[in-house]
């Protein structure tokens, strides 16, 4: 009966989870201008349907087959009969692969090749996430036997998508004009804000599949401490932004919260389980003050990132990857386990930033990276998709082709 | 400004003046209203009554009763102001684009060269005939650059050095012939006077365009890039030409 009740909750956390590509989108779409919104939301959508493929033929047998010297996988490769749990267990693990691969979409917007980012999509699924995959969550994966504690993808999901974002950032450089030559930052506002309201409180909603889904069983009375954990780690996070803002005299800005409370929800996602509801509160808390700290830190340094993904999922994953060695539960302050878990943070950017860097570099050589100049300035909706998100109050393709 | 604003000014002006100007200068003194008058403040019209009285000797003693009497009908209910004057001050007037402020329909939001006097009025009244003798993709793309040209000279005058150095800096990067190229630096050797008339194929213009657009970007940051064009892409559309071609087909 156990066994039935943990597979249709991981079933719905499946589903959960799932649901936050639709969040993703409505954030990415939202804080981007009218004329790439269209662009950013294919990349997701394109982007999910790409990996699902490419994580049940390969990601999945490299991540979660039989260790090969607790590095990579050597099985289960494209599996054909499966039973119930493992099913949903490969479902269950598709969408974490989907989902972070979807974090290098939103930095890149608006200037990248919409074949080329399905190109880098595709290897990353393919072998940087499910590497590192392996080493957290393969029981034979070395970080995992060394007691890496990462429930649901701070290291694997979040912080890798990060590096893998600032590599394709580094990569592909900022968007026209975003840096003056003097340097300073100019503002380029999403176009809709509402959306990215809107994705954010999804995000949060499937955040709830992303944790609770990750637990050993319903039955190990874990579930009611990492929901409320993840919970309380979100609204934590958006107050830590806010504080942030306000401590510092600057403008209490809603994309910023928004940003905040998702970095509060990354950090949960390592220790969520390992917490207790006060220690939850004040990693979230850091987490939303460093992930606003950080996108600033960012821009400052002329790395142009369209969300602030990295500051969300890689300042605040690292940082979670260490509350969830310093506040771990019965054990706080432990030393040698806060080492582990710095060590998994360090195998993360290790990994991860290089080779995507080298990935990146590798499609550019092969197909472009970067959209031309005049695909900026008309909009990669038109340019890449012949289609544009806002008819009524944009020059249409169709308008121009009846001038023609 | 809205347009009764303009009017009651007119009105209010016409009923002072009248009794102390023959025609033509009461006229002339209602352009210049119309032309240099941008508040109803007591500065504006002390300003504007003191050019008045310089262009048409009008004595100190009337000057000082014409502030107050100006003032004052200003406050005048409208029914006890004279009609507007605007179509008096239409006869014998050269063609202008002052339509913007004319007692017509009020238009969408474009920003047209003749909205963004004083700089692209001169620039209007510096090349209009060339524009007309160009063919339409030409003179739509003339048109298009000067709007453009216009706003930044208006709103961000300083950041022209660094537009024009980056348009500059992209010219010999692109496909455009020696001619074209030429005549786009002479153009921004004087970017005031220049009529912006390039002698080149759509797709050059086209690539014109971009180097602009591109040189704004860096210039101005895109978000103004971006207005910047619309705005100006929404002016040539008003053209005649622009049924011949459109200048969405630049961009």
């Amino acid at each position: 009966m156990n066994e039935l009740i943990n597979l249709v909750w991981v079933g719905i956390c499946t589903a959960l989870v799932f649901f936050m590509q639709a969040g993703f989108a409505l954030v990415e779409g939202g804080l981007s201008r009218a004329k790439n919104s269209i662009n950013v939301i294919m990349k997701i959508y394109l982007g999910t349907c790409f990996i699902g493929v490419i994580f049940w033929a390969v990601g999945y047998g490299l991540a979660f087959g039989p260790s090969v010297e607790g590095l990579i996988g050597g099985g289960s490769f494209a599996p054909q009969k499966l039973g119930a749990t493992d099913a949903v267990g490969l479902l269950y693990q598709m969408m974490f692969a989907t989902t972070a691969v979807t974090i290098v979409s939103g930095a890149v917007a608006e200037r990248m090749r919409y074949s080329a980012y399905l190109a880098f999509a595709a290897l990353m699924g393919l072998v940087i996430y499910p590497t590192y995959a392996h080493w957290a969550w393969n029981t034979g994966g070395w970080l995992r036997q060394m007691g890496f504690i990462d429930l649901a993808g701070d290291g694997a999901v979040h912080s890798v998508g990060a590096w893998c974002a600032l590599a394709g950032l580094l990569a592909l450089g900022p968007r026209l004009g975003r840096f003056g030559k003097n340097g300073e930052v100019r503002d380029i506002p999403g176009h809709n804000l509402p959306m990215v309201a809107l994705g954010g409180f999804i995000l949060w909603l499937g955040w709830f599949g992303f944790n609770g889904g990750s637990i050993s069983g319903v039955e190990s009375g874990q579930m009611g401490t990492v929901l409320l954990n993840t919970y309380l780690g979100g609204c934590a996070g958006g107050i830590g932004a806010l504080a942030f803002m306000r401590l510092t005299g600057r403008p209490v800005l809603m994309s910023a919260t928004v940003n905040g409370s998702l970095a509060g929800l990354v950090a949960l996602t390592a220790g969520a389980a390992t917490m207790n509801p006060l220690t939850a509160m004040v990693t979230g808390l850091i987490a939303g003050a460093l992930a606003t700290w950080g996108a600033e830190a960012l821009r400052a340094r002329r790395i142009d990132d369209t969300v602030d993904a990295i500051a969300v999922h890689g300042v605040g994953g690292t940082w979670g990857l260490l509350a969830a060695g310093l506040f771990f539960e019965g054990d706080m302050f432990n030393g040698s386990r806060l080492m582990v878990q710095a060590l998994g943070a360090i195998a993360a950017f290790a990994w991860a930033f290089p080779m995507a860097y080298a990935c990146f570099k590798l499609v550019d050589k092969l197909i472009g990276l970067r959209a031309p100049t005049l695909n900026e300035q008309r909009g990669l909706d038109y340019t890449e998709h012949h289609e544009i998100g806002y008819p009524e109050f944009q020059d249409s393709p169709g308008q121009m082709h009846k001038e023609t | 400004m809205s347009i009764q604003a303009l009017s009651l000014r007119r009105r209010a002006a016409y009923a002072v003046l009248s009794p102390l100007l023959e025609e033509n200068a009461l006229i002339d003194a209602l352009r210049l209203q119309h032309q240099s008058m941008r508040g109803d403040s007591v500065s504006d019209i002390i300003g504007y009554i003191d050019q008045v009285a310089v262009r048409h000797n009008i004595d100190a003693a009337s000057r000082k009763k014409l502030y107050e009497a100006y003032y004052k009908a200003l406050k005048r209910p409208e029914s006890e102001l004279p009609m507007d004057p605007w179509p008096l001050m239409q006869i014998d007037a050269a063609p202008t684009p002052a339509a913007a402020s004319a007692p017509a329909p009020v238009a969408p939001p474009v920003v047209s060269v003749a909205s963004l006097e004083p700089v692209a009025a001169a620039m209007q009244a510096a090349a209009p005939a060339l524009i007309a003798a160009a063919s339409p993709d030409r003179a739509v793309c003339a048109e298009l650059l000067r709007t453009a040209l216009a706003e930044v000279l208006r709103f961000h005058a300083s950041a022209l050095s660094e537009l024009c150095s980056g348009v500059l800096e992209q010219l010999d990067q692109g496909g455009l012939s020696q001619p074209v190229r030429k005549q786009v630096r002479d153009a921004w050797a004087q970017p005031r006077q220049a009529a912006w008339v390039i002698e080149g194929t759509p797709a050059e213009l086209s690539q014109v365009v971009h180097q602009f657009y591109v040189a704004m970007c860096e210039a101005l940051g895109p978000v103004d890039a971006d207005q910047v064009l619309t705005r100006a892409v929404r002016a040539a559309d008003q053209m005649p030409q622009a049924r011949q071609f459109s200048p969405r087909k630049l961009i």
